[in-house]
């Protein structure tokens, strides 16, 4: 048993990076279906003014952050389906008015430093605290129900809107379930990858995973795998090298990323060889 | 036609379509009883997708009432029975899929929700596969199959839920000649089984001998709706789409009569 088994602390840590590790794919590879793999990112910087509000009223963080950022990725869904604004346009717009809303109402809060951010922008192995471990499990549990209960018609509207509502496909409901399910995995991984990097965590493991698989299913669960090994490897890694572990768990994920390309590559070489 | 005791599949009365004040479709009436394979003719920006869009409840009507089985297309609940191929390119999207879970997705409107796949759909699913060809494809990713082949599989999506009016917006485009023939046998089969097929079309070509009706757009207005061209015309119709094999012939005059031009 390694020894940072032994400090709460990591247990924590640990226990939300599995978590993380399985809600972050399950939802990312819709966005990624969509291709709109950029939405988390916009969510993440949305949910900075959600954390910086927490700060300013002090409430938890991780509330305000829950309810601002799915606002936002509401509001994101709600200007994609109007079609006055590219998705596009409207992301970026997100971007910019999260980050400067967050920077913003920090500065604002009594005592409140940029300092304060860091964690939640880069992730920290000694932030998760108990009460962020019973919000982290509750919200991922919702959220896997609510994707095995779904998972066949958010496939269907993701793949193909318009054949979708044309099924009958309640298409309008489902993507705004998709938005709000992408801002609580946002809100969910940010104590651990943070914020500026969940959404790698969300896209990285699907883009790996579909380089060696043929059909959705199969992308998912490889992708959940990807995701597990990447956080908790991440997260473990962290704690002997002493840094944020988002960017360890990104920089795992990418790595799983590379080989995986390598091997396809190899394998796509080898087949007509073995054809021919 | 007892349009309480066995209504249209479709029914169109005085329907207009504007984006943005633009009209589109400007006053169109259509019926189309079952038993029925109509095509919807007409050059580029004639309105011929609108038409279906419109009917499907995909584009907004300025005016007019669109109906599916005698109800209006805002109430219409019963999906199952309307299969859709859509314009698209490919079957693709973001994420790889299988032909067949891409098929399957064309038998949630059958579905009730959070119901396990029953043996009914999975057999529902072989069998619309079967109809296009491409059952010993079911395992492959759509992503690796050709242009024609994607296209068919969209075909037996729309299958999948055993519709009993099928509406298909430019099937042919961007498909050989092998692959139409390979459609057009697939739409053979349903119209044996009295499906009413409805469908926008570019060129026709093995479809043609389908064709019980044909209707020409031309700017948003429905210029003939009749028997369809015979043959020999129907290579001709489409300026910015040369046929080699096909040099225009003492017919060629014929078609600016269907407003093809």
């Amino acid at each position: 048993m390694p020894a940072f088994l032994q400090f709460a602390f990591m247990q924590r840590a640990l226990l939300a990076a599995l978590l993380v590790g399985l809600a972050a794919p399950s939802v990312g590879v819709f966005l990624v279906q969509k291709r709109m793999a950029l939405m988390g990112d916009g969510i993440g910087h949305i949910a900075l003014t959600g954390v910086a509000l927490g700060f300013l009223l002090g409430t938890a963080p991780v509330l305000t952050a829950v309810v601002v950022a799915s606002l936002g990725a509401v509001a994101i869904e709600l200007v994609r389906q109007q079609g006055r604004t590219s998705g596009d346009v409207a992301l970026a717009l997100m971007f910019y008015g999260g980050i400067a809303g967050g920077v913003l109402l920090i500065g604002l809060s009594p005592g409140g430093t940029n300092v304060n951010l860091l964690s939640y922008l880069f992730g920290s192995l000694t932030a998760v605290s108990t009460a962020d471990v019973y919000v982290i499990t509750g919200l991922s549990a919702c959220l896997l129900l609510t994707l095995l209960a779904v998972g066949r018609e958010m496939f269907a509207v993701c793949h193909d809107e318009e054949h979708a509502r044309v099924s009958g496909l309640p298409v309008r409901t489902l993507n705004v379930l998709l938005a709000v399910l992408a801002a609580v995995t946002v809100t969910v991984a940010m104590r651990v990858v943070g914020l500026l990097l969940v959404s790698a965590l969300m896209v990285v493991p699907v883009a790996a995973a579909q380089q060696l698989v043929r059909g959705f299913r199969s992308t998912v669960l490889l992708a959940l795998g990807i995701g597990v090994v990447a956080s908790v490897g991440g997260v473990s890694g962290s704690y002997y090298a002493d840094t944020a572990p988002g960017a360890l768990i990104v920089v795992v994920a990418l790595a799983v990323f590379a080989l995986a390309t390598l091997a396809a590559t190899g394998l796509r070489r080898v087949r007509p060889r073995i054809r021919a | 036609m007892l349009a309480g005791v066995n209504p249209c599949p479709v029914a169109l009365t005085g329907v207009s379509v504007a984006y943005d004040s633009r009209t589109v479709l400007r006053d169109v009436d259509l019926q189309i009883t079952t038993g029925e394979v109509v095509a919807v003719l007409g050059a580029n920006g004639a309105g011929k997708s609108t038409l279906v869009r419109a009917l499907l409840g995909l584009a907004p009507l300025a005016s007019g009432t669109a109906e599916l089985f005698g109800t209006p297309v805002g109430r219409f609940r019963d999906w199952s029975r309307v299969g859709f191929v859509p314009q698209r390119v490919g079957a693709a999207s973001g994420v790889p899929a299988t032909v067949r879970e891409v098929v399957a997705a064309g038998r949630l409107s059958r579905q009730r929700r959070f119901r396990r796949t029953s043996a009914a759909d999975r057999a529902a699913v072989d069998a619309a596969l079967d109809t296009v060809g491409l059952r010993s494809r079911a395992r492959d990713s759509v992503g690796t199959l050709s242009g024609g082949q994607q296209q068919r599989v969209l075909i037996a999506r729309a299958l999948a839920s055993q519709p009993e009016l099928l509406v298909l917006d430019e099937p042919t485009s961007g498909v050989d000649v092998e692959h139409q023939h390979a459609l057009a046998d697939a739409l053979r089969t349903l119209v044996e089984d009295r499906v009413t097929v409805l469908f926008v079309a570019h060129e026709l070509g093995p479809i043609a001998p389908l064709l019980t009706r044909a209707i020409t757009l031309a700017s948003g207005q429905v210029l003939h709706d009749g028997p369809p061209p015979s043959a020999e015309h129907l290579h001709l119709h489409d300026p910015d789409h040369a046929h080699p094999d096909h040099a225009p012939g003492p017919e060629a005059a014929t078609p600016s009569a269907w407003g093809l031009r």
